[in-house]
């Protein structure tokens, strides 16, 4: 009898001998790790980028982003305002790449926070009181209780509001980046377990320009650390094998900007899409005027159609007004994206993922058809896809 | 349990397959265990390429395709192409 070498199973371009691919041995095996990727160090600044290599261990479902510290205004604050760009797009560009596929993750942190809500739907910011603008408001703020947009005493800043004085403002705010596309089942999660893994983190802060204006005799600083957590499951052996779960998708987050916008119907072409690929979730916003822009509130005055085409002028689906957009979002999602941040999105997993999914494979030149009610001034939109792709050789 | 499949209706991934490798949109071919690929699919009698072949053959008179039966004194026969 001749013995014959068992050919490595292959996962995600990464050559592993002695891992079957069998979910139904794995879930019940594995633990659940959440440990540091990288301890609390300072930002290197305001307009430059982190990146740090992340541990090579178990299967990687996602990373847990916190940024805290200070925002210390001095001087005569008068004429000092926070921009919309803060807090949440601090974080510019979050680029997550591994096993050879770069830019898994490839968006904003606003977005990523819409994301975070979309996909999460027991997170709930009703009754988190946040300033934006001129008042505050107790919902649609995609914010936390336990996270702190910049406050000292009883004075507090937020995107749109002028700083009420100097002092040293605490901020603690926190971003998750899913690396699999559903947290339970682990679906497009990373496997990380081998030492050809690559597995890079890289941030780029927002510019100072951007997150606030400063009056002319105020002057700024700040004491900003980040830090990354991991949340990894690690991968059992059972009768003598390891055993992983269905690892056979990788999971996209990518975002890209536009500024070809004008008054009534525009057709934002979706990038990238094409046979293999399966649209979970498209998110997006227009913001204009003065630069870094103001989100459009999401408001029959501000749009009017809003739908998804493709092909020639397939519509499958198309609302009359903004307004139902965002209805039908916080329906789905729990949260009034609209209301200040002027997020709108399409969800084509949240019901019933098999159904509802759109395979970009039968529909060619998919794209959003977005009305603007009025000619914007200097806009642009930002829109990121989550979608599903072949990982190379999987279950 | 959970599979990309059964959670997103993604197709089985086939070993060997690059990222994001091409597939057909639609099934063009019935597929199945035996379905066969090369000269042992072009000559399969499931192949309609096949069928159609044999027919255009013996309208031409290429080969030639007859038969008979015989049932007590009746006799039935017919003949395509030059049998």
């Amino acid at each position: 009898m001749t013995a014959v070498a068992e050919q490595p199973l292959t996962l995600q371009g990464i050559a592993s001998p002695n891992v079957v691919v069998d979910p139904n041995r794995f879930y019940p095996a594995t633990r659940k790790l959440t440990y540091p990727m990288q301890s609390q160090k300072a930002i290197t600044g305001l307009g430059s980028s982190d990146s740090v290599e992340l541990r090579k261990t178990g299967i990687v479902a996602g990373l847990l982003v916190r940024v805290t510290g200070q925002l210390q205004f001095g001087g005569t604050i008068t004429g000092t305002s926070m921009t919309y760009r803060f807090p949440y797009n601090l974080v510019k560009a979050c680029r997550v790449s591994a096993n050879g596929q770069s830019n898994l993750i490839n968006c904003t942190g606003q977005q990523l926070k819409a994301f975070e809500f979309a996909g999460n739907t027991d997170l709930s910011d009703r009754g988190v009181l946040r300033s934006v603008g001129a008042t505050t408001h107790n919902q649609g703020t995609l914010s936390k209780a336990c996270e702190n947009w910049g406050q000292v005493s009883t004075n507090i800043v937020g995107p749109g509001v002028t700083v009420p004085a100097t002092g040293n403002y605490d901020v603690e705010l926190d971003w998750f980046i899913p690396l699999a596309a559903d947290q339970t089942s682990l679906i497009g999660a990373i496997f990380a377990q081998t030492a050809a893994t690559n597995l890079t983190l890289e941030i780029d802060w927002e510019s100072q320009a951007n997150l606030l204006s400063l009056g002319g005799s105020a002057t700024f600083a700040h004491t900003l650390q980040w830090q990354v957590q991991g949340v990894v499951y690690s991968i059992p052996v059972v009768d003598g094998k390891a055993v992983v779960p269905d690892l056979s998708q990788f999971h996209q987050i990518a975002g890209f900007r536009t500024s070809a916008l004008a008054q009534n119907d525009n057709e934002i072409l979706l990038p990238g899409t094409g046979v293999g690929r399966k649209l979970m979730r498209v998110i997006g916003s227009i913001s204009t005027g003065t630069a870094p822009g103001t989100p459009l509130a999401v408001t029959p005055a501000n749009y009017n159609t809003m739908a998804w085409r493709y092909g020639g002028n397939d519509t499958p689906e198309a609302f009359a007004s903004g307004q139902q957009v965002r209805s039908r979002n916080e329906q789905q999602w729990g949260c009034d994206f609209g209301r200040f941040w002027g997020l709108w999105g399409w969800d084509f997993v949240s019901e019933f993922a098999v159904r509802d999914i759109v395979d970009e494979g039968s529909v060619s030149d998919l794209r959003l058809v977005v009305g603007l009610v009025n000619a914007p001034t200097t806009p642009f939109a930002e829109v990121a896809q989550e979608t599903l792709f072949a990982a190379p050789v999987g279950a | 349990m959970y599979t990309a499949a059964s959670q997103y209706g993604v197709q089985p991934q086939i070993p060997g397959a690059a990222a994001g490798a091409a597939k057909p949109t639609f099934g063009l071919s019935p597929g199945g265990p035996d379905d066969k690929g090369g000269v042992a699919g072009l000559v399969n009698p499931r192949n309609p390429l096949f069928v159609f072949g044999v027919l255009l053959a013996a309208t031409f008179g290429l080969i030639g395709v007859s038969g008979s039966a015989r049932f007590g004194p009746a006799k039935l026969a017919a003949d395509l192409g030059k049998a």
